[in-house]
């Protein structure tokens, strides 16, 4: 069984297509960021996308605009 | 596309804030090698107000895909409960679009250090560029989100503490915390160094 880590290597740069160009995080405010739980959080966030569940959002600044 | 350059167009706009949307959109249309900015919300069991940025080859399916890449953002859905925390948690990893060469993590071996890098927190002089480019970006997000033309008007008022850090927060639409850095000297010597001379 792989570990997380492995598991998210293995998810972002496979041996064929599809490969990462570049990761980074975000760890708002989380001192104790654990290599094992960003790693589970990428596994989770790229089968979500993958199976369509991840929602696209397509306007962030939707709150700047009054609504009419 | 140089950071400077995107930074040009906010500076150009008539008034702030400046949206993230319309950051994504000039991105998608002037980087040579981003063909749009995907931004995505997933869940995880326990929130957190984590993201992270991912520049990839996903898709592959135009004839042309080979000319460009896709960046993502990827949130969990407990960074929404507060815009204005979103935008500039959002804004910082689109950044990373402007990483160096020598910051980028495009292998196993980069992404497994990286990981144990957040996790050790190692001291500054033991950071690697990877680990270096957090910074950068965070005040990238702060500079684009917060022009030095808009930005100047007010420093006056907030040193002389006729504004404070809530009023910032509301005319640039970004979190009341990144206020106070905005709006330090050192603003000026970040913004020589990630845009160049005024």
């Amino acid at each position: 069984m792989l570990n997380q880590i492995e598991r998210a290597a293995a998810m972002l740069f496979p041996d064929q297509g599809g490969r990462t160009l570049n990761i980074k995080f975000l760890c708002g405010g989380v001192d104790n960021a654990d290599a094992q739980t960003l790693a589970e959080q990428v596994v989770r966030a790229e089968v979500q996308i993958r199976a369509g569940s991840a929602r696209l959002v397509t306007d962030v600044d939707s709150h700047l605009t009054p609504a009419t | 596309m140089q950071f400077a350059e995107l930074y040009s167009y906010a500076a150009g706009l008539p008034k702030p804030p400046v949206g993230f949307d319309f950051l994504r959109r000039l991105i998608g249309a002037r980087h040579p090698e981003i063909g749009r900015v995907d931004v995505y919300e997933v869940e995880y069991p326990t929130p957190t107000r984590q993201a992270h940025f991912r520049l990839g080859e996903r898709d592959r399916t135009s004839p042309y895909s080979d000319e460009f890449s896709i960046a993502e953002i990827i949130y969990c859905h407990a960074l929404k409960a507060d815009a204005r925390e979103l935008r500039y948690a959002l804004t910082k990893e689109m950044m990373h679009i402007f990483d160096a060469p020598e910051a980028v993590v495009d292998t196993r071996e980069k992404f497994e250090a990286l990981l144990r890098e957040i996790q050790n927190r190692p001291l500054p002089a033991d950071a690697s560029t990877m680990m270096q480019s957090e910074l950068d970006t965070r005040w990238m997000a702060a500079i684009i989100l917060c022009p030095k033309n808009f930005r100047d008007q007010y420093v006056a008022d907030y040193k002389a503490q006729k504004i404070a850090s809530f009023d910032i927060a509301e005319i640039f639409d970004i979190p009341e915390w990144v206020a106070p850095f905005v709006m330090d000297d050192y603003y000026d010597v970040a913004f020589t160094r990630l845009v160049g001379t005024p």
